[in-house]
């Protein structure tokens, strides 16, 4: 076949053009760290990379919404802890009151501890976190000027202002948590402000029966908050599982993420240097053969 | 005859001939660079030859003629594939353009800003009273937003600039196919001379290969020369001296006639080449044309598309099994609706065509006559999608859908007409954001932000605001999505505080409702029914005002109640979405995408939350009932009570020293001074008797070290209580066990009298522990002897409540009776004894058979013990209230869809009813459970199919009196509570990102965005292939060319040489005859 000067050219034209073509691929994988830059370079692996990243989008949300559920359920438990303590004061208390040895004055006197221990557990029950009340359901903030979710009134009656609604978090796919205990199941259907009230006026009124009444209430009321005090236990246990959970797909994914769409450093390296040496040899070939013609060689 | 003259002659003409080859070289290595040269040879042959005699004698040489080296047919092959290369070099540079638009592969495209949009609605949801993070919220989806809609007009504008390289191409197309035309006149007056004009056919040919790149054409050379040039199917471009052009209208390649006529190119006519390729682009990304309404489904008939003429159920996938009919609706040029009806009869019409139902759509869309104007054109594409065309265009773009289909026909689906089909990526970009805005507008139309709203204002307009939403005809773009249902309006008070809106039901809140009918109900009615909406039971204006502005519906509290504020909740209709009201985006679709102006301005709008629902799933009393077996209504009045005592020898003891004879310590009780201490006290004051509260409970017992009375020798063994008229031995659960002049009624009952009591069949509760035996009524006289004692025997199997009731009558001095009452269609039986002796005293003793403790008697004995705990022992018993009267409440279900399941009445009588008598008629009920908690309180919840429950209607209450549920504090949320912290609506916004669409083929948001990258980055990497195959062959082909018409310098300079030698013979060829003549001269 004839070959002219103009197929040589061409040639080397067509593949010079090919081998940097290729070198500036290799070379735009390693400075760039992924295979690919559009997405018709990989577009299978750049649809999975972006499922992916959504994942990995997904579960760093979850891990927020977990640290804030924490913070939650962390107050709560430590807020009904301490509800606990003063209750096991006030049995303590009406063992004390129970003894015939106890006097009118000396009950009287005991009372007045009682008054103190219902006011100390109504704050308790007002706790905020973040400006924001903890056991009052849902209604969270927003109380007009004066009145907070628990209000111990002066007749040792009390009242709830909050409501009984959930909280939740998004701690997976679908899958939401409670974070809180309201004010209602804390409190009222606990009977622990009932016991209290029943201790003090039964002491003010040096009634030993109703002292005894209420010792048995207040026992009900410590069993109830403690079974409560598991609960959200078991809540902030969850938390903690669903936390390590989310890290460990996080960490999953990305390593997904750069299997699919990173570039394997050492193996373009290499090809870069491949690459390198085909360029060059075939610079020099083409720098070869260009140079000779047959005018040279004719006088 | 050969001499010296024609000597010289050849010695010339070789000269010349060889001055000709080398020009002829000299040419070639000129050219060598030149595009499209083919090298020219030069043909020489002998010249004529002079007969001698000797024979013939040849006369030189002769240049006949100048060839150029040419393979027809390899040119032809390479500007085939040239076209071909070229349509799809220009397929992937196009789509390399729009991949830049959806590039992901940095971390900023619109899947990351989908992704911040959705993770933000779970930070709004964690503070949802915060206005931090739904500021944050409304940045990411005004990102969002933005993104989708930059991306949409970059593909836009993509192809508005695809065009300008269309008539680019198409212009110098134009030109080129002038020039060819002029070429061919040059080359057939150059070739008059039976000559070919090389120069100028390379020339034409070169313009042929420009031709091929930039479209798909076809040619062949005439006998006299010329190239004709053919593009489609026979369209002439270039004929001898004539050349046409072609044209884009309407979105078309035309070509155009001489007398101006077009013939529109197919695209299968202008598949290659520059402007196959442009126009393969712009079919990516154009918008849909308005004027083209195009069925989403396809239909096909046995495998080939459906056409005019076929039969109903000859469709594939359709079995028609009797009459039938297809409503349809839309809007026309000038926006008035369009409704129209389809009737397919099975008989006698059985061959109802297709057709037909084309020919209904076009005569729906007619202007009125005479004659009727036709405003559109039906038809059905190649491949079997009905195909709407405009072609009278108005003020506005025709729409069209089919509403319903209704009758014995299945599975016909002749699509929605809402795009084009097939959709394009420009078309797929703008289905993701109509899907975008449907999904996020749906929910949050339901919820409401931190506070009520006072005015909202529909994003649609409805172009004809008296037909059904639900129809096309409205004019509303989200009319499909309408179905029956209705929406819920609640209204608040400048508090905040919800207003009820159906008063005749205090327990719980109402909202208004308003019904939605998806064929009937227009924008007027919604309109007038919140106008007209009064409170229940009244005729109080509600407060809300409703007008249409532009089409709108504008919704306000109106101030003339004292509603100042609403919000919407519970939409099953879709309608709040069609009408565009308390959306979060507007617009409808990619392009017209944006975040709602009212959120934008206050972000408390956003609806993060819901209005609390009514009802609960479960429920405990705030109250507690310290006795929960005693009956509610168990008071104590003033009044009296009896001790009584009796020695070992059966005598009582006398107890009152200030009557005559031996009587009992009678107790008085003035309820509004005494306490229960102090009775207990009194009786405990008695010398030899102890009594006490231990846990509540009382105890009355004999001291072991009774003190003799001073001149009685009687030791003191058992103990009664009895003759009560203040009902303080039933408070405390203890039974009477003597009787001087009050009844000894037993507390507990029977169901069936006839029964036995010792079976379950009598219903007695205590039934299991009774065994045969016997006991004793005594009586006493005056002076406290026993004067009888009367065994009644008692068989557990066999005595009923009637054997008894006659057993007792029988003993002289007793009267028994059954008193009865009946509560929730249960009738309950008490014994009631009393003596009738007059001046005696009855007791009872010596229960064998455990039958008077179990009917709530008691018999004497040395210990006394009560039943019923007590407390506040040391306040005044008036305290002790019931605090209802007899009545019911209302229990109403609903299942786990908020559904209405049902009413039940539950009817409190508290003079027999205790708190778990209350829980056991609830628990009775199907789908709820109730039971008493250790500590005295209530609970109920549901079970099985219900999902919340709601306690209302209670009839027990009364001024100053609480009525049973606000007692026992039993309040079931009355719904319509706004809580700034409720973050519902915010929680289900974010599994909205996990839910499959439809539209979308069932993917994900998310997913759906991903396929649309992925088919373009597939398709663009298809052309990439595709191209790099095509150029490799286009190379080849180039080469294989070179090798036949390219200049080898080698070979030229060569030929250089050698046309030299040649021309240096020649020349020594004349020197030679010139010195011969010279030779001949000097001959003397």
């Amino acid at each position: 076949m004839r070959i002219t000067m103009n197929s040589i050219y061409s040639r080397i034209n067509t593949d010079l053009n090919r081998l940097t073509e290729a070198l500036d691929k290799t070379n735009s994988a390693i400075s760039s760290g992924k295979i690919y830059r559009l997405p018709s370079d990989e577009p299978v692996a750049m649809t999975h990379a972006q499922a992916i990243r959504n994942a990995i989008s997904d579960t760093d949300q979850y891990q927020r919404n977990i640290t804030y559920g924490k913070a939650w359920t962390t107050a709560t438990e430590s807020t009904l802890t301490q509800v606990q303590d003063r209750l096991m004061r006030a049995k303590t208390l009406a063992n004390q009151a129970i003894n015939d040895s106890q006097s009118a004055e000396s009950r009287k006197a005991i009372a007045a501890e009682v008054k103190t221990i219902m006011e100390e557990v109504a704050t308790l029950g007002n706790t905020k976190l973040g400006g924001r009340y903890i056991l009052a359901g849902s209604r969270t903030t927003d109380y007009p000027a004066g009145v907070t979710p628990l209000m111990l009134n002066k007749d040792g009656t009390v009242e709830y202002n909050g409501n009984e609604d959930d909280l939740r978090i998004t701690v997976a796919d679908g899958t939401t948590q409670k974070i809180n205990i309201d004010g209602h199941s804390a409190f009222m259907a606990t009977g622990v402000f009932d016991g209290l009230k029943l201790l003090n006026d039964g002491l003010n009124a040096n009634s030993r029966g109703d002292i005894e009444v209420a010792l048995g209430d207040i026992d009900t009321a410590i069993e109830k908050v403690n079974s409560l005090i598991s609960q959200i236990g078991a809540q902030d246990n969850t938390l903690a599982n669903k936390t390590d959970m989310a890290a460990t797909f996080s960490l999953t994914n990305k390593e997904r993420l750069s299997d699919i769409e990173e570039t394997d450093m050492v193996k373009a390296v290499t090809e870069l240097q491949t690459k390198q040496v085909s360029y060059q040899a075939a610079l020099g070939a083409a720098s070869k053969v260009m140079g000779l013609s047959l005018a040279d060689y004719l006088k | 005859m050969p001499g010296i003259s024609s000597f010289l002659n050849v010695a010339k003409v070789a000269i010349l001939a060889h001055q000709n080859n080398l020009h002829v070289a000299a040419n070639n290595i000129g050219n060598v660079n030149t595009e499209g040269y083919s090298k020219q040879n030069v043909t020489l042959s002998p010249a004529y030859m002079t007969p001698t005699s000797f024979g013939p004698v040849g006369n030189g040489v002769n240049v006949t003629d100048v060839t150029r080296d040419y393979d027809r047919f390899i040119t032809t092959t390479l500007f085939d594939k040239t076209s071909v290369m070229s349509g799809l070099q220009t397929r992937q540079s196009g789509m390399k353009l729009i991949e830049g638009v959806v590039n992901e592969a940095d971390t900023n495209g619109l899947n990351e800003l989908l992704s911040r949009f959705w993770t933000s609605w779970d930070d709004v949801a964690n503070n949802a009273e915060g206005t931090a993070e739904r500021t944050s919220l409304l940045n990411n989806a005004q990102l969002l937003a933005t993104g989708l809609k930059d991306r949409y007009n970059q593909l836009l504008k993509l192809s508005q600039d695809v065009d300008q390289n269309i008539q680019a191409s198409v212009t110098e197309l134009n030109k080129l196919t002038d020039q060819v035309a002029e070429l061919n006149v040059q080359i057939v007056a150059a070739e008059s001379g039976h000559h070919a004009a090389n120069d100028l056919r390379d020339q034409r040919d070169n313009l042929i290969k420009r031709l091929s790149e930039i479209a798909d054409i076809s040619y062949f050379e005439t006998q006299r020369g010329t190239y004709t040039v053919l593009i489609g199917q026979g369209s002439p471009l270039v004929e001898g001296n004539r050349s046409w052009h072609l044209g884009i209208e309407d979105n078309s390649v035309k070509w155009i006639g001489q007398n101006g006529q077009r013939v529109t190119l197919r695209s299968e006519d202008v598949k290659n080449g520059e402007l196959g390729g442009w126009m393969a682009i712009k079919d990516m990304v154009k918008p849909p044309d308005p004027a083209v309404l195009t069925g989403s489904n396809v239909n096909t008939a046995s495998g080939t598309n459906i056409k005019y003429a076929t039969r109903w159920n000859q469709i594939d996938g359709v079995t028609v099994t009797g009459d039938f009919s297809i409503k349809y609706s839309g809007t026309d040029q000038n926006g008035l609706p369009i409704t129209g009806q389809f009737d397919y009869h099975a008989s006698p019409e059985s061959n109802a065509t297709v057709g037909d139902f084309l020919e209904s759509i076009r005569t729906a869309f007619q202007l009125p006559g005479p004659p009727p104007v036709d405003r559109v054109r039906v038809d059905l594409t190649d491949d079997g999608r009905i195909r709407i065309t405009d072609i009278m265009p108005g003020t506005s773009p025709i729409s069209f859908n089919i509403e319903s289909v209704q009758g014995a026909v299945y599975g016909l689906n002749l699509g929605q007409f809402d795009k084009a089909y097939p959709p394009n990526y420009l078309e797929q970009l703008n289905t993701l954001g109509t899907e975008l805005i449907k999904l996020v507008n749906a929910q949050h139309s339901q919820g409401v932000g931190l506070l009520p709203l006072r005015e909202t204002t529909g994003n649609f307009a409805a172009l004809n605001t008296n037909q059904p939403i639900g129809l096309k005809a409205s004019g509303l773009k989200f009319s499909d999505a309408v179905q029956d249902g209705s929406f819920q309006i609640w209204l608040y008070d400048k508090n905040g505080q919800v207003i009820d809106a159906d008063p005749t039901t205090p327990e719980v809140n109402d909202p208004l409702t308003i019904a939605v009918n998806a064929n009937t109900t227009t924008m007027e009615d919604i309109k007038n029914a919140i106008n007209n909406a009064v409170f229940g039971g009244t005729t109080t204006p509600m407060g809300l005002s409703a007008r249409i502005l532009d089409g709108r519906l504008v919704i306000q509290a109106n101030g003339t109640s004292q509603v100042a504020g609403f919000g919407f909740s519970d939409d099953t209709s879709n309608a709040l979405l069609a009408l565009g009201l308390n959306s979060f985006f507007t617009g409808y679709d990619a392009a017209t995408i944006d975040i709602d102006p009212v959120i934008s301005r206050d972000v408390r709008f956003i609806a993060a939350a819901q209005v609390s629902p009514r009802g609960t799933d479960s429920l405990t009393s705030a109250n507690m009932t310290r006795e929960p077996s005693r009956p509610l209504g168990s008071v104590v009045t003033a009044g009296s009570f009896s001790v009584a005592i009796y020695d070992k020898d059966g005598k009582m003891v006398d107890l009152d020293d200030n009557t005559a004879g031996v009587n009992p310590l009678t107790i008085t009780i003035d309820p509004t001074k005494q306490s229960l201490n102090d009775i207990i006290a009194a009786i405990d004051a008695i010398d030899g008797l102890h009594a006490e509260m231990s846990n509540g409970i009382l105890h009355v017992r004999l001291e072991q070290e009774n003190p003799e009375p001073a001149n009685n020798s009687q030791h003191w063994a058992t103990v009664a209580l009895g003759d009560d008229t203040t009902g303080l031995l039933a408070y405390l659960g203890v039974g009477a066990s003597f009787s001087g002049t009050q009844p000894m009624n037993a507390s507990k009952s029977v169901t069936d009298p006839t029964q036995a009591l010792g079976t379950s069949a009598s219903g007695l509760a205590q039934f299991q522990g009774l065994k045969p035996g016997s006991f004793v009524v005594n009586h006493f006289d005056a002076d406290g002897n026993n004067i009888s004692s009367q065994e009644i025997h008692f068989d557990s199997a066999t005595t009923s409540l009637n054997d008894l009731v006659t057993a007792l009558n029988a003993v002289p001095g007793v009267n028994a009776s059954l008193s009865s009452v009946t509560i929730q269609g249960q009738t309950q039986y008490f014994l009631s004894l009393t003596n009738t002796a007059p001046g005696q005293t009855m007791s009872l003793s010596e229960d064998t058979s455990g039958i008077l403790t179990a009917l709530g008697l008691n018999v004497v004995q040395p210990e006394l013990q009560g039943g019923f705990k007590a407390d506040r022992m040391a306040e005044p018993l008036n305290n002790i209230k019931a605090d209802m009267n007899p009545g019911s409440f209302n229990i109403y279900l609903y299942d786990k869809n908020g559904q209405f399941m049902g009413v039940h009445n539950i009817e409190v009588n508290p003079q027999y009813d205790s708190l778990s008598d209350i829980a056991n008629r609830l628990n009775g009920l199907n789908d709820i459970k109730s039971w008493v908690e250790p500590d005295g309180r209530l609970h109920i919840e549901t079970e099985g199919q219900a999902g919340k429950f709601v306690l209302a209607d209670d009839t027990t209450d009364a001024p100053g009196i609480s009525g049973f549920l606000a007692k026992i504090g039993l309040f079931t949320p009355a719904g319509g509570i706004l809580a700034k912290a409720n973050n519902q609506n915010a929680l289900t916004m974010r599994d909205l990102s996990k839910r499959p669409i439809a539209n979308l083929n069932d993917a994900t948001l998310n997913e759906a965005y991903h396929g649309i990258v992925g088919t373009i980055g597939i398709q663009s990497r298809g052309f990439q292939q595709d191209y790099d195959f095509s150029k490799a062959q286009v190379d080849e082909l180039q080469q294989r060319r070179d090798s036949v018409s390219g200049v080898s310098l080698d070979e030229e300079m060569a030929n250089l040489i050698r046309f030299q030698q040649a021309y240096t013979a020649a020349a020594k060829l004349i020197k030679m005859a010139d010195e011969m003549f010279v030779t001949i001269l000097e001959t003397k």
